[in-house]
Parts: C-alpha cells; sequence; structure tokens
C-alpha cells in the first residue's frame, strides 16, 4: 500500500470522525433534526467506504454499525436519548484509536470492538421497537438507467432530487406539489415518488420526496434555487446520476452521500456509487508537514535579516537605481512575509473542537451541570501557538469546571441557574490574540489567597491591604502556591498554574485573571499573532543596543525635570491617564548609573493596563526583527523575550516589557 | 578509541568529547547579556541562530588575561539540542584517547569541581583534562536559575 494513501486516508477519517463526534454533541443538546443526522451520516459514511477500500474491516464495522444507529434514529423519529449518544460518542472514541493505531504501525489492531459493537446494537434494539414500517416505495426510481441513457442521448444530465420539508409543515401536499411545479417549470421532469398525481391529488401528507429531472448541463444549481425558494423547502440535495457510477461528482451542495447499509441498499443504489468519489476531493488544500513550513520560516527571517542589512548599505549610497531596487526588494519580501504569516495561521476552531466533548465528559465525572460556550471559533492565529495553547486552555476549562463551578445543589441554594456557564472566547486585537476562559462560578476569595502568601512569606501582612486585586491573584501563578494546602479550594485553583503561566510566557504571551467572589472568574491569556517578526523599536542604552516590541510601546517622550514627580520616593511620570513610574534601563539592566541631566526620553509601554515609562539614552529606529530565542541556556533570565540580529550583524536583546513591569 | 577537542585555558587543556563539539568559530561580536552570571559573556550570532557563550576559563575558575586574541577560539558544543558557545585561549588539536586511559579526576582539578570532570588522560608529557559538558552546563543553568528566583521572588 502505497504510504501517501495512507496518509490521505487517515487524515481524511480523523476530519470525519472529529466532525461526527462534535455532531453527536450537537445532536445530545438539539435533539434529532433530519439535517442533523444526515450530516452525521455523511460524516461517518466516508470513513466507512474509505476504510473498507484500503482493507481495515474492523473500523468498516464499527462505521457500518454507526451508520445503523443513526438511520434508526433517523428513519424512525425516536427521540435521542443520552444512551444513543453514550454508544455514538463510545463507536467515536473507538474510531479514532483505531485511526491512531493505524497511523502507528499501518496496521489495523487485531483486538475487536464486541463491547462497542455490543453497545450500538443494545441502543439500536431499544430503537427499534419504535420503529415505523419501512415504506418499501422508497426505492423510487426503477428505470433510472433507462434515463440515465436517455439524458446521455440528449447531451443532458440526470439528477436524482432528495427534498425535504420542514417538519412543522402544515401543508406539506401543497408545498410538495408547489416543488413539483417548479421542477416541471426548470427542468424535463422524469419522475418522482411520491407520484406527482397523488400530491396534486391531495392525497399525500409525506414531509420529503424524491424527483428525477433531466437537465442541459450547469442547470442543475438553478433548479435547486427554485425548489428551495418555495416556503418550507428545507434541503433540496441533488445527485448526479450517471451511467458510469465511478465518475466523480463535484457539483455543490455535496451530492446525497447516503448509505451502503444492508437496510438501505436496496433503496438508493446510485447515491452511495457517485458519493465516495465526491468525498476526495471537497477542498483545494494542501497538507504540509509543518517542519517544511518553519524551514520556510527560517529562511525568512535570514532573509528579513539581510534585507534590513542591505537597507543600511543602500542608505549610505546615492545611486537611485540602487535605491528603487532596495524599496522593490523590501514589499517583496514583505509579500511573501504576509503570505507566509498568513499559511501559518489557522482557525481557533481546529483545536477547540475537541473541547466540547471534554466539557461533557468532566460535566458528567465531576456532576457539575453547565453549559459550555465557544465563541470566536473563526479567529486565526499561529498554528504552533495555537497547539501550544491547546494544553493550557485544557488545563483551564478543567479548573474551571473542577474548582469554579459549584455543584448544582449549592448554586440552587445561593440563588444561581443551576447550570453553570463555562465560555470559552477567542479574538484579535491590536496584532494580539486574546483567549479568554470564563466561568459563572464561586470565584476567588481575595483574602484567602492573601492569607496563603503572606503564610508563605511572600508578601508581608502590611502589604496586603494595598494591593490591587490583580496583583493578588497574580500570587496564583507561583510556582508553590498550592502545595501546602491542595484541598483547600482556593488553593485548588493553583494547581498548575505555574506551569500555564510558564507555557504561555515562552511563547512571547502573558496571562492574568479577573475575579469577582461568588461570581466568577475570567482567565485572560494574551500572544502575539505570530512569533517570528514582529516591529519593534531600537533603543540604546548605555551603548548597548536593546529592542522594544511596537506591541508593547505607547509613545517615546522627552522629559524636563519638572515632568517628573515622586510617589514614596520613586520617580513616576504623571499624564492625562495617570501616573506611570518610570524605571531607568540602565540601572535596571546593570549597564550603569541613573543619568542626571535633562531633557531624558522615555519610551512609555503597556503591559496590558500596565504601563511603565523606560528612560534610555537614545531612540534609535523602527523595523521589523525576527525573533529568535535566547534558548534553554538562558532562560531564566526573564528581562529579555528573545534576540535579534541587526542590520549590521550585531545582535540585540529583545525587552520583556511585561517582566520588567512586573518586577519594576 | 573517542576523539577530542583540545582546549587550552591557560596553561592548561581541557578536551571535549567531539562528538559534543559542533564548530569551532572565530570570536566576533559578543553581545552582553546583562543581569546574568559573570562568566556568561552574551550571545553571538551563528547561521541564523542565537548562541550562548560562556568564558570556560571563569567558569573553572582561573583568573587570567588572555595574551593572544589572534588565538582565542568559541568552541560552540551542542548537548540534548542546547547550543552553547565556549570561550577558550586556543584550539590545538584533535587527539584519539582510549576509553581505558582516562583516569577518575582527582578532586579538584585547576579550581574545578570534580564533578564537571569526567576523567583525566595523559596527553604525551601533560594532562588532558575531559570535561563533563553536561554537568557543566546544567549547573549553570541551575546556578541561574537560583539566581533569578532570589531576584523575583526575594
Amino acid at each position: 500500500m502505497h504510504e501517501e494513501y495512507l496518509e490521505a486516508f487517515l487524515a481524511e477519517a480523523m476530519e470525519n470522525v472529529e466532525r461526527l463526534e462534535t455532531l453527536c454533541l450537537t445532536l445530545e443538546r438539539d435533539g434529532s433534526r433530519p439535517d442533523l443526522l444526515d450530516e452525521m451520516f455523511r460524516a461517518a459514511h466516508t470513513p466507512k467506504g474509505m476504510s473498507a477500500t484500503m482493507g481495515f474491516s474492523k473500523l468498516a464495522t464499527l462505521t457500518h454499525r454507526v451508520e445503523d444507529l443513526l438511520g434508526a434514529l433517523r428513519d424512525a423519529h425516536v427521540p435521542v436519548e443520552p444512551r444513543h449518544v453514550d454508544a455514538l460518542l463510545s463507536a467515536v472514541d473507538r474510531m479514532r484509536a483505531r485511526l491512531q493505531a493505524i497511523a502507528a504501525s499501518s496496521q489495523e489492531p487485531e483486538e475487536t470492538d464486541d463491547d462497542v459493537l455490543a453497545a450500538l446494537a443494545g441502543a439500536l434494539s431499544r430503537s427499534e421497537g419504535t420503529f415505523e414500517p419501512r415504506d418499501s416505495s422508497r426505492a423510487p426510481f426503477a428505470n433510472l438507467s433507462d434515463w440515465a441513457r436517455r439524458a446521455a442521448a440528449e447531451n443532458k444530465e440526470l439528477y436524482t432530487i432528495h427534498l425535504r420539508l420542514v417538519p412543522e409543515c402544515i401543508m406539506p401536499g401543497v408545498r410538495l406539489a408547489m416543488a413539483y411545479q417548479a421542477l416541471k417549470a426548470s427542468a424535463t421532469f422524469m419522475g418522482a415518488h411520491p407520484a406527482e398525481d397523488q400530491v396534486m391529488a391531495g392525497q399525500v401528507e409525506a414531509t420529503e420526496a424524491f424527483a428525477a429531472v433531466l437537465v442541459s448541463p450547469g442547470e442543475i444549481a438553478r433548479v435547486r434555487e427554485a425548489v428551495l425558494d418555495i416556503t418550507d423547502v428545507s434541503a433540496c440535495d441533488v445527485s448526479k446520476v450517471n451511467e458510469v457510477p465511478s465518475t466523480p461528482v463535484t457539483d455543490k451542495p455535496r451530492p446525497e452521500r447516503d448509505d451502503l447499509s444492508v437496510k438501505d441498499s436496496m433503496s438508493r443504489p446510485s447515491f452511495g456509487a457517485l458519493a465516495s468519489g465526491a468525498d476526495l476531493r471537497r477542498d483545494a488544500t494542501l497538507r504540509v508537514p509543518v517542519r517544511k513550513a518553519d524551514e520556510l520560516m527560517n529562511a525568512l527571517s535570514d532573509l528579513v535579516i539581510t534585507k534590513t542589512r542591505l537597507a543600511t548599505l543602500v542608505a549610505a549610497s546615492d545611486d537611485p537605481d540602487l535605491k528603487e531596487a532596495a524599496e522593490r526588494l523590501d514589499r517583496l519580501v514583505a509579500d511573501i512575509q504576509d503570505g507566509l504569516t498568513r499559511l501559518r495561521m489557522v482557525l481557533v476552531e481546529t483545536v477547540f473542537h475537541r473541547y466540547p466533548r471534554m466539557m461533557r465528559d468532566l460535566e458528567r465525572r465531576l456532576r457539575r451541570e453547565l453549559d459550555f460556550v465557544m465563541t470566536g471559533l473563526d479567529t486565526e492565529m499561529d498554528r504552533v501557538v495555537l497547539e501550544e495553547m491547546g494544553e493550557v486552555l485544557v488545563h483551564l476549562l478543567r479548573n474551571a469546571v473542577d474548582h469554579g463551578l459549584e455543584p448544582p445543589e449549592v448554586r440552587e441554594s445561593q440563588g444561581k441557574p443551576r447550570r453553570g456557564t463555562v465560555r470559552l472566547s477567542a479574538y484579535t486585537s491590536g496584532g494580539q490574540v486574546f483567549l479568554e476562559v470564563s466561568d459563572d462560578g464561586r470565584g476567588i476569595d481575595r483574602d484567602r489567597v492573601l492569607q496563603t502568601a503572606i503564610a508563605k512569606g511572600w508578601v508581608a501582612p502590611e502589604e496586603g491591604a494595598s494591593m490591587s486585586d490583580e496583583s493578588v491573584f497574580a500570587l496564583l501563578f507561583r510556582p508553590g502556591f498550592s502545595t501546602a494546602e491542595r484541598v483547600s479550594d482556593i488553593s485548588g485553583r493553583g494547581v498548575g498554574l505555574d506551569a500555564v503561566r510558564e507555557k504561555v510566557e515562552a511563547l512571547g504571551g502573558q496571562i492574568r485573571l479577573q475575579s469577582v467572589l461568588g461570581a466568577g472568574t475570567t482567565f485572560i491569556i494574551q500572544l502575539p499573532l505570530t512569533l517570528a517578526i514582529l516591529p519593534a523599536l531600537l533603543v540604546s542604552v548605555r551603548g548597548q543596543v536593546f529592542a522594544i516590541p511596537t506591541a508593547n510601546v505607547d509613545e517615546v517622550r522627552r522629559l524636563t525635570r519638572d515632568d517628573i514627580r515622586h510617589v514614596q520616593e520613586r520617580p513616576v511620570l504623571r499624564d492625562e491617564k495617570g501616573i506611570v513610574p518610570i524605571v531607568d534601563l540602565a540601572e535596571r539592566l546593570a549597564l550603569g548609573a541613573r543619568r542626571e541631566g535633562y531633557p531624558q526620553t522615555v519610551v512609555v509601554c503597556r503591559d496590558g493596563k500596565r504601563r511603565l515609562a523606560l528612560l534610555v539614552d537614545q531612540v534609535l529606529d523602527e523595523l521589523e526583527v525576527v525573533n529568535k530565542p535566547l534558548g534553554r541556556f538562558l532562560q531564566h533570565v526573564r528581562e529579555f523575550a528573545g534576540a535579534t540580529v541587526l542590520g549590521d550583524g550585531r545582535v540585540s536583546l529583545i525587552l520583556d516589557v511585561r517582566f520588567i513591569a512586573n518586577s519594576a | 578509541m573517542d576523539s577530542y577537542v583540545v582546549m587550552r585555558v591557560g596553561s592548561e587543556r581541557y578536551g571535549a568529547h567531539v562528538s559534543q563539539v559542533r564548530s569551532v568559530e572565530r570570536v566576533g561580536d559578543i553581545t552582553p547579556v546583562p543581569r546574568t552570571l559573570p562568566f556568561i559573556k552574551g550571545v553571538m550570532h551563528l547561521r541564523g541562530a542565537i548562541v550562548p557563550v560562556i568564558d570556560l576559563a571563569e567558569r573553572v575558575g582561573l583568573r587570567h588575561v588572555s595574551v593572544d586574541d589572534e588565538e582565542r577560539r568559541i568552541v560552540v558544543a551542542e548537548l540534548d539540542g542546547m547550543a552553547v558557545g565556549m570561550l577558550v585561549d586556543a584550539v590545538e588539536d584533535v587527539v584519539p584517547i582510549a576509553p581505558e586511559s582516562v583516569e577518575p579526576p582527582p578532586s579538584v582539578v585547576g579550581g574545578l569541581e570534580a564533578v564537571y570532570l569526567r576523567g583525566v588522560a595523559r596527553l604525551g608529557d601533560d594532562l588532558l583534562v575531559l570535561l563533563n559538558l553536561e554537568r557543566v552546563f546544567s549547573a549553570v543553568e541551575s546556578e541561574q536559575l537560583k539566581q533569578v528566583e532570589k531576584l523575583v521572588y526575594g
């Protein structure tokens, strides 16, 4: 077997399994809807057909049984119960496990799926009692192949149409009649089920129907639109019928990709066969190993450095041609950089999609009742950063359910709704990505956090009162906060938060939390949009050049002696927005004593809401720098977020404004 | 036979296993990194990467002033994916040494604690001190960590 087929199979199958999982959760939440079950069918069907083709028979069987249960739910219109979803999810888990095993060894594991199959069969058998007898006339078009030949002869296309009405439709017969009329008006109408004359005679109450039409090539979309225009028509799936069934169909919307299961194989023979070809070419996307993209990114960062170097040389020249070429190069590099950055961006959804399932499981295991709400799924961020954040979010979400939300009875006794809400939001703002995890649970007791910190000797008792809530809560992120009293609720929230903070900061981000006792807690993670290349301000301090990320810079100011005030003997700057502490970088970085003499230059920086004025000798330039990590050896030097190579080849350190602000 | 890169620091010779040595570089621009341990000289740009540089003489506790800048080199060692440059007075040779001819280190050699040594081998009339680079590097890391903790948490 070719490795590339296997890879394509695994990627596609995994996608479908994940989709199926998401749909299972929707099913549990919203109950049964025909379109939803159809969608689930499609998600199950593709892996089934493909795994059979690939020779993974156990996986194929498993998927097949999933389809059986879905079919029963759809056709019997039984209300969905938790046991159905449980059975489906256990099958999803097994499918995923099988796929992972196949990915690892290219072999299907030998173990059987008897337990899962039994669960599916159990859920199925109890559903089946309520089955309506199957409408045998649902295999409507016996002469489909004759029609297909006619279509070929007339240079037309034969389509079967599956149309459905909304369940609450008041006069389904009338709507179907209207749909048939619309079909007749825009295509050659070949036949329908329920039959046309029955519908016209008002003898039919069905909410779904099948029709077959001949249309000129390319016309089917218009026909479909015409049908969908009719009130109460909720879906109109079209499938092209060819004489050679293996020809792929790429029309949108996707053709009804119904099952090949035993029950249905008689009813709509053409659909399944057509669909399997169509699946493989759904989106024209390119799968590229992250490693290759990273190599390219690395090459690009060196290109940016070289470009900057060249710009330095060109600036000293007065050759207009050279200047023009350099400018063009500048634009080209910017375009490539922009494009590559965007290539690395993925929707947060690609990682978020696994959380609803996790939250459902947590809800049960921890005996909480909650609604889990995700917003901003279409937010894009750097793939590497996002993947690194995956685990952090798992931790925070668990933390919110476990330590944030109270048990339902407790909530009720406090006059809160039984069901708590946990929210995961993503959004971008000012070149940064924000991820927030919030709950409406018990909140964090500021005083107890403070007491713990005082007991540990981190905070002097007299210091505590004047601390802001935010700096008190920041104590939770310190290593060793919770170890002493793991059992208590508030310290429970501190468990592992130091690791979370470390991870976020390693990616150049920051984390803070807000909490109102009794009302809930919000963790806010702020991350750079992309790690590699950032605009920065170059400053010099005692002859050494440092870079300050522009994202952190508010303004550059010249200070006279009169601008400086003192609070508790420390210099501050006052402006319309408040008081800003001044930090002399030379002093802070041990490069020399505080400079007297005015005017002085300060770079007013921002870290979240906090501001800080960094006193520098000179502001040199503003340019794009490539952020290169300082590496493990220097990771504990927290004043610097990384280093960059300047145009003249020298290395300049990038200041970590947050750390300096925190320790100011 | 194992091969060792022979580095000279003052009058002493130290050996680093070739499998741990990535390259030998001339001394170029080294950007100091403020608030680090004194023997960390800073960082340098090496083919796209930023590499920290430590002064091996200071690390091993030798106080001397190098006379010949032309001969000074940076030996870039790579351990566990982490590259670190070691500033030495000269790189002299690569020599083969049989494992059985390596003797356990005496407790103190040139101010360097025994844990940083892999052993001592005879090199002609001279002694070659074989470095245990894992220890040298990891000790620097943990020492730094301690310093930072002190700075941050008091």
